[in-house]
């Protein structure tokens, strides 16, 4: 399995992959890192982390505290509407400037069609 | 039992860490640092958990876990940067309350004024305009350095800038800050003070208001060297062989700045005072040059200056003679004086001006103040003149304007090839006349129509 672990391309997909990943099911912070990890999608914790903020101040996101039984209690995200909106769009953008990319490389991405 | 020793010193470590990064996060205030943070414990220590290796030995065992996530300054810089927050100023990480405010503030204005900007500073035109003036970094390095190297020198009393000083330790104190300044562009040899980047930029600031002036000083300064090609050293002794050839034969081309006035052996003549032959004192003497220009001793950019005057205490401000058409005339001498005091000014020197009538050509002595008379050099000059009684032109008008003592001219041309018997006691450049014969005043009288106009 290849990792996307360019940082600098992660940057601006970052967003989309953690949106991503929250709409499949709700997780708190270090268990959204081990989900994009396990897709493959290896960034920093403390950018997963700063990016669940801002997608939360930005009303992309939701969250909720579970208490724990042992330990500190436990952030939760949920993906709002308005972040489904962003992730479909996101999508979008993203099939675009990647068939894009794909094309001027000379390689066309079927797969991912 | 080891598992719960464990995770005891692990939770001790991932609170120490958290700690670290909420402090790098507060100058965001508590609020969003709190915010950031919010289950940071928790999610460090699954991903320790999830990771490590619990060791052996967990009472002794040390959990790095700088190791684990960076250094803690780091993983705040991350997670800032990543929540979309401004990156931290080093200076700010401790600042609390009203600087807080300030700083603050300052984000929210700086942040306006880059948006005001983005609309210029996104055109291609703009970009082209930041490489060009990028690349002129180093060459404002040097000026930085230089200027801060004047301002040093100026310290110490010596305030007249110079391109390059003609000190051995000022020139090593303009290289040393030049060397110093450029490498602190190039960012190197920079001290790891916190303070140090923002008073670097303060300085910068004022070193670049104060190049301004500086520059123009240099310039002003440079000016004789261009027009006479002579090395800026020779200034003083060049504005005074300029001003006496400008006396004397006009020779030289337009005046420099540095030559006006009137100038004796390097120093600047502040009063002039006249004698007739016989050494008597003459008052009001109109001095003119050979063009007819009329010789000035306080130029017009100095009538606001005050002088010293030898032998009289205090500081003096000149005072014009009043034609008959009420005009001010400078080149008569002696001129009279008013204390600076009695006008408001300030001790000797081109000061500060808090007269009311500063737009006046020159001070203006108030009411009931009369300006005195300067004392005089001598009472009676040394020398006496033999003989000589001529002023320069021709004509009856010469005899009977006589100034001083009324003594007769003999001008008159054609009375006698005697040129040549005329003594050479006269001064130099005074204008010798055909005819003049080497006879006493009183033996002239008699002989000459104009004479008798005088009398």
């Amino acid at each position: 399995m290849h990792l996307v672990d360019t940082t600098q391309l992660l940057k601006g997909v970052l967003d989309a992959a953690v949106l991503a990943v929250v709409e499949q099911e709700d997780g708190y912070g270090y268990d959204i890192v081990r989900r994009l990890r396990a897709s493959g999608v290896e960034s920093g914790e403390a950018s997963v982390y700063g990016t669940l903020r801002r997608l939360y101040a930005g009303g992309s996101l939701t969250s909720y505290v579970v208490p724990s039984e042992s330990g500190p209690h436990r952030k939760y995200y949920g993906i709002t509407p308005h972040g489904r909106e962003a992730l479909k769009t996101q999508r979008k953008e993203w099939q675009e400037f990647a068939d894009t990319v794909a094309g001027l490389l000379g390689e066309r991405n079927e797969v991912a069609r | 039992m080891n598992t719960i020793t464990s995770s005891d010193a692990l939770s001790a470590h991932v609170r120490g860490y958290a700690q670290a990064v909420r402090l790098h996060l507060a100058d965001l205030g508590p609020e969003v640092a709190d915010d950031l943070t919010d289950g940071l414990e928790a999610d460090l220590t699954e991903a320790v958990l999830d990771e490590a290796v619990v060791p052996a030995a967990p009472e002794t065992h040390v959990f790095d876990l700088s190791a684990r996530f960076g250094p803690a300054d780091e993983y705040a810089a991350e997670l800032r940067a990543a929540a979309g927050l401004p990156a931290s100023v080093p200076a700010r990480s401790v600042r609390r309350g009203p600087g807080r405010a300030v700083a603050g503030a300052w984000t929210v204005a700086s942040e306006r004024v880059r948006a005001v900007w983005r609309p210029v500073a996104s055109t291609p035109a703009w970009t082209a305009f930041a490489e060009l003036a990028r690349s002129l970094a180093p060459a404002w390095w040097i000026l930085r350095g230089w200027v801060a190297a004047q301002v040093v020198i100026w310290s110490y009393g010596i305030n007249d800038v110079t391109l390059w000083p003609s000190s051995a330790a000022g020139r090593v104190l303009v290289v040393a800050a030049i060397v110093v300044s450029v490498q602190w562009g190039r960012g190197k040899w920079v001290p790891r003070w916190s303070w140090f980047p923002r008073a670097v930029a303060v300085a910068s600031v004022a070193a670049g208001v104060l190049a301004v002036p500086m520059v123009l000083d240099v310039e002003a300064d440079a000016d004789p060297v261009m027009a006479g090609g002579l090395s800026y050293d020779a200034g003083w002794s060049d504005g005074y062989y300029n001003a006496q050839i400008s006396q004397a034969s006009t020779a030289s081309g337009a005046p420099m700045a540095e030559a006006d006035g009137v100038w004796v052996d390097g120093m600047q003549v502040s009063n002039i005072f006249a004698y007739d032959a016989e050494g008597n004192p003459i008052r009001d003497v109109q001095l003119f040059d050979d063009r007819g220009r009329p010789v000035r001793t306080i130029d017009e950019s100095v009538t606001w200056d005050t002088w010293s005057v030898p032998d009289v205490a205090g500081s003096w401000s000149f005072q014009p003679a009043t034609a008959s058409d009420g005009r001010s005339r400078w080149n008569v001498f002696p001129l009279s004086a008013v204390p600076a005091e009695e006008l408001g000014l300030g001790a000797e020197g081109s000061g500060f001006y808090d007269s009311e009538g500063y737009d006046d050509p020159y001070p203006q002595p108030p009411t009931g103040v009369r300006p005195q008379d300067m004392p005089w050099p001598f009472l009676k000059a040394p020398t006496a003149i033999d003989g000589d009684t001529t002023v320069a032109g021709s004509g009856e008008a010469d005899g009977a304007d006589e100034p001083a003592t009324g003594e007769p001219s003999s001008d008159e041309p054609g009375t006698g090839p005697a040129a040549g018997d005329r003594p050479m006691s006269r001064t130099r450049g005074e204008t010798v006349h055909p005819g003049e014969a080497p006879t006493s005043d009183t033996e002239l009288r008699e002989p000459t129509l104009e004479a008798t106009q005088a009398d």
